[in-house]
C-alpha cells in the first residue's frame, strides 16, 4: 500500500488504483458515495425555495386535478376510479420522465466525478435517477389517498410493487447511461430529450387506457415499456392482480440494454473525458 | 459541439477544414516508482508538467499512453472542493467532499468536526459555501484532504492558501502524516520546504525528468539553473547605479531581473544607526532599503524578499526572506535587523533579492554589491564566533 509507479510510454494507457480497505468496505463506500450524491442533487434543486421539495409535487398535482376535471366531466372517458388510474400513469411517468432528464445531463454535471476514473461512471446516472425516485416516493402518500378514496383497501398483491418499480428503474437506467453519454459528446441531446418527451406523454397510456389505442396504432403501447410498467401498476393496485409476462419482457430485453449501456460507458470513458 | 458541428466537420466542403484541436505533449517519458512511505519533490518552472503528473496519479484524467499504478487511497489538494456546491453549507459540502474522497459516511460524521475545526470554520460551517471568501473554500477542502487516512498525499503549490498561521497548521499536519508512513509527493517553488519534506528529488522540464536522486542534491541544482535562467531575464531597463557599498550596480554582472520593481537605497547601518561597512564581532547590523513597484496599473502584488549574507567562495552563512504587498507603483521601506552578528572576522557580503510570489521571476538582485567587514578578536577558530567562555571546577565530583 502506498507505493505508485508511473512509466509513460508504454502502448494503451491503464490506470489501476487499489483502493485501501476491503472489499466490502468498498462496496459499503460506493454505495455512501451514491446516497450522498443523490442527497446532495435532491438538496441542491430546492435550496432556497420556501416549499422546496414540496415543488416536486405540484405539477403532478396541477395536471392530476385539470385531467381529472377534463376526462370525468368534459369528455367523459367513462373509467372506473378515473382518478386513481391517471395519478398512478402520472406519478409512473413522472419518474421517467424525470429520471431519464437528470440522467441525460448528470455526465456533463458531474464532470469533476466523472474525470476520475477511480469513481465508477454509473454512479452519476444512478445519483440523477436516485434523485428522480426520492420525488416519486414523496408522491406516495397522494397516490395512497386518492387510492384509499376511490379503489378501496389495497390487495396482498401490492408486494409486487417494488418488483414493478425495479423493472421501471431498470427501464430508465439504461437508456439515461447512453444518453448521458451522448450529451456529452453532443450537447444537443439534453435539448432533444426534452423535445421527445412530450410526444412520448401523449403516446404512452398515462391518462386513457392502452385498449382504446386502435389495432393499427397498438403495436406503438406493445414496444412502449412504460406502458407494460404503467399496466403492471394499475394491474396490482386498481385491478388488484399480479402484472402479466409482458413486464418480464420489458426487464429481460432493458437489462440487456444496461448492461450493454454500462460496457459502452467505461469503454468510451477516457474519450469522453477528453470532451468535457 | 453541437451536431451541427458535428455534421459540418464531416463534410469539407461546408467550412473548410476539420476542426483540430491543437495538441501539446504534457509528459514524455516519464518513468518512476514511489516507494510505501518515501518523500518525492517534484521541481520545476511552470509549465514543466508538474501538475499534470500530479493529476494523472491522483487519477484526474488518462494518459494517452503508459500506465499508472497506484496503492492506496490518494488524498489530493489538486481538485480542490470537489462535492462543494455554492448553495449548501459548508458542513455538507465538506461531507460529501470526504466522501468522494473515498470514505464512508460513517467515517466521514466521524471526522467532520475536526475537519471543521482545522479549517477554522466551526463559526461559519453551517452558513451556504457561496458566502465564503476564496480562502475559507481552500482552507475547508484543504482541511479535508488532510483528513481522508491518505496512504499517498499529493500536495501542489496549494499550501499557498490562507493565513500564514493556516499555512504552518498544513506543513505540520503533512509532516505528522509522513512520520505515519504516508507517502508524500510534492510539487513547491519552496525549494527549502522540498528539502524539509522529501529525502528525493526529480526535476521535470517541458514534460520530461532532467535528473533525479537525492533532494539535495536535485535542490542544488536546479537553484543554479534558477540562477542563471535568472540572470538572463534582466531587462534593459534596469538602470546601473552606485551601490551603498561604494561599487557600482552593473546590470548583467552585479545586478539582474525583470525590473518590474527595483531594489533602491541599499544601507547597512550599525546599532546607531549609521552607515556601516565594518562591525566588530556580535555586533547588530541592519540592512534597510526601499522596495518600489514600476508599474503604475494593475492589481495588488505579493512580492518575495530574500536577504542572503555570504561568506567566503560564496558560502550562505545566513538567508531569510520575507513576503511584502504592494499597490501598482507602490513602495515601501524594508530594513532587516540583526540583533548581533556573532560571525567569525572577516569578509562578507549581503545578497539582496526581489522576486514575484512564484519564486520563479526575479526583479531585482543585487550580488556582490555590499561587502560587509568583521572585525575582532575570535574566542576560537571556525565561521562562527558566539560568545563563549571555559569554566574549569578543579576536583569536580565523580574524579
Amino acid at each position: 500500500m502506498g507505493c505508485i509507479s508511473v512509466a509513460v510510454p508504454i502502448e494503451g494507457a491503464v490506470i489501476s488504483a487499489t483502493a485501501t480497505g476491503s472489499q466490502p468496505h468498498m462496496r459499503r463506500q460506493r454505495l455512501d458515495l451514491l446516497l450522498e450524491l443523490t442527497r446532495h442533487e435532491v438538496t441542491v434543486s430546492y435550496k432556497g425555495s420556501v416549499l422546496g421539495l414540496a415543488w416536486s409535487q405540484a405539477a403532478v398535482a396541477m395536471q392530476f386535478f385539470v385531467l381529472t376535471v377534463l376526462f370525468t366531466r368534459v369528455v367523459d372517458l367513462g373509467i372506473e376510479h378515473y382518478p386513481a388510474f391517471l395519478l398512478i400513469g402520472l406519478v409512473a411517468w413522472q419518474l421517467f420522465s424525470t429520471g431519464m432528464t437528470a440522467g441525460t445531463q448528470s455526465l456533463v454535471q458531474g464532470r469533476d466525478l466523472f474525470r476520475t476514473p477511480r469513481i465508477p461512471a454509473w454512479l452519476l446516472p444512478s445519483a440523477a435517477v436516485g434523485a428522480a425516485l426520492t420525488r416519486f416516493v414523496l408522491a406516495v402518500p397522494l397516490l395512497v389517498v386518492v387510492l384509499a378514496i376511490t379503489v378501496g383497501m389495497p390487495t396482498m398483491h401490492v408486494v409486487a410493487i417494488p418488483l414493478v418499480l425495479a423493472v421501471q428503474l431498470l427501464v430508465i437506467a439504461g437508456p439515461a447511461v447512453l444518453l448521458g453519454a451522448a450529451h456529452v459528446r453532443y450537447r444537443d441531446v439534453g435539448h432533444l430529450v426534452g423535445v421527445v418527451l412530450v410526444p412520448l406523454f401523449y403516446l404512452t397510456p398515462v391518462f386513457y387506457p392502452p385498449e382504446r389505442v386502435p389495432d393499427g396504432l397498438s403495436v406503438l403501447v406493445t414496444i412502449n415499456p412504460m406502458a407494460h410498467v404503467i399496466t403492471a401498476y394499475r394491474d396490482i393496485l386498481i385491478a388488484g392482480q399480479w402484472p402479466d409476462a409482458g413486464l418480464g419482457v420489458v426487464a429481460l430485453v432493458h437489462a440487456a440494454i444496461l448492461v450493454a449501456a454500462l460496457f459502452m460507458l467505461e469503454r468510451a470513458r477516457t474519450s469522453l473525458v477528453d470532451l468535457l | 459541439m453541437t451536431l451541427l458541428e458535428a455534421v459540418r466537420g464531416t463534410l469539407p466542403g461546408l467550412n473548410g477544414h476539420r476542426r483540430e484541436r491543437p495538441r501539446t505533449v504534457a509528459l514524455e517519458d516519464v518513468s518512476l516508482d514511489v516507494a510505501r512511505g518515501e518523500g518525492l519533490a517534484i521541481l520545476g518552472p511552470n509549465g514543466a508538467g508538474k501538475t499534470t503528473l500530479l493529476r494523472l496519479i491522483a487519477g484526474v484524467g488518462a494518459p494517452d499512453e503508459g500506465s499508472i499504478v497506484v496503492d492506496g487511497r490518494v488524498g489530493t489538494l489538486l481538485e480542490l472542493g470537489r462535492g462543494f456546491h455554492p448553495d449548501t453549507t459548508g458542513r455538507r459540502s465538506a461531507a460529501l467532499s470526504a466522501v468522494i474522497a473515498g470514505l464512508t459516511r460513517q467515517e466521514a460524521d466521524h471526522r467532520l468536526e475536526r475537519i471543521i475545526e482545522f479549517a477554522g470554520l466551526a463559526d461559519v460551517v453551517d452558513d451556504p459555501v457561496r458566502t465564503y471568501s476564496a480562502g475559507m473554500k481552500a482552507r475547508l477542502a484543504f482541511s479535508v484532504a488532510v483528513h481522508v487516512d491518505a496512504d499517498i498525499l499529493l500536495v501542489d503549490e496549494v499550501l499557498a492558501v490562507g493565513d500564514l498561521a493556516f499555512r504552518q497548521r498544513c506543513i505540520e499536519r503533512v509532516r505528522d502524516l509522513r512520520a505515519t508512513g504516508a507517502t508524500l509527493l510534492f510539487s513547491s517553488h519552496d525549494l527549502d520546504l522540498a528539502s524539509e519534506m522529501c529525502e528525493r528529488a526529480i526535476w521535470l522540464h517541458s514534460g520530461r525528468i532532467v535528473t533525479s536522486g537525492p533532494t539535495n542534491t536535485i535542490v542544488g541544482e536546479y537553484e543554479r539553473w534558477v540562477d542563471e535562467k535568472m540572470r538572463e531575464q534582466t531587462s534593459d531597463e534596469l538602470p546601473g547605479a552606485p551601490s551603498g557599498g561604494g561599487a557600482r550596480l552593473v546590470p548583467g554582472e552585479t545586478r539582474w531581473g525583470t525590473g518590474h520593481a527595483l531594489v533602491e537605497r541599499v544601507e547597512l547601518m550599525d546599532r546607531d544607526g549609521a552607515r556601516a561597512g565594518t562591525i566588530g564581532v556580535g555586533d547588530a547590523i541592519s540592512v534597510g532599503f526601499r522596495v518600489r513597484r514600476q508599474d503604475g496599473t494593475g492589481k495588488r502584488e505579493a512580492l518575495n524578499l530574500i536577504v542572503k549574507l555570504l561568506g567566503d567562495q560564496e558560502f550562505v552563512c545566513f538567508e531569510t526572506t520575507t513576503l511584502l504587498e504592494l499597490e501598482p507603483g507602490g513602495q515601501a521601506d524594508v530594513s532587516l535587523e540583526i540583533e548581533r552578528l556573532d560571525l567569525a572576522s572577516g569578509s562578507y557580503g549581503f545578497d539582496i533579492g526581489l522576486f514575484n510570489e512564484q519564486w520563479d521571476t526575479v526583479h531585482d538582485y543585487h550580488h556582490g554589491v555590499y561587502p560587509l567587514r568583521v572585525v575582532g578578536r575570535n574566542a576560537g577558530s571556525g565561521v562562527v564566533a558566539p560568545p563563549s567562555r571555559w569554566i574549569h571546577v578543579a576536583g569536580a565530583d565523580g574524579a
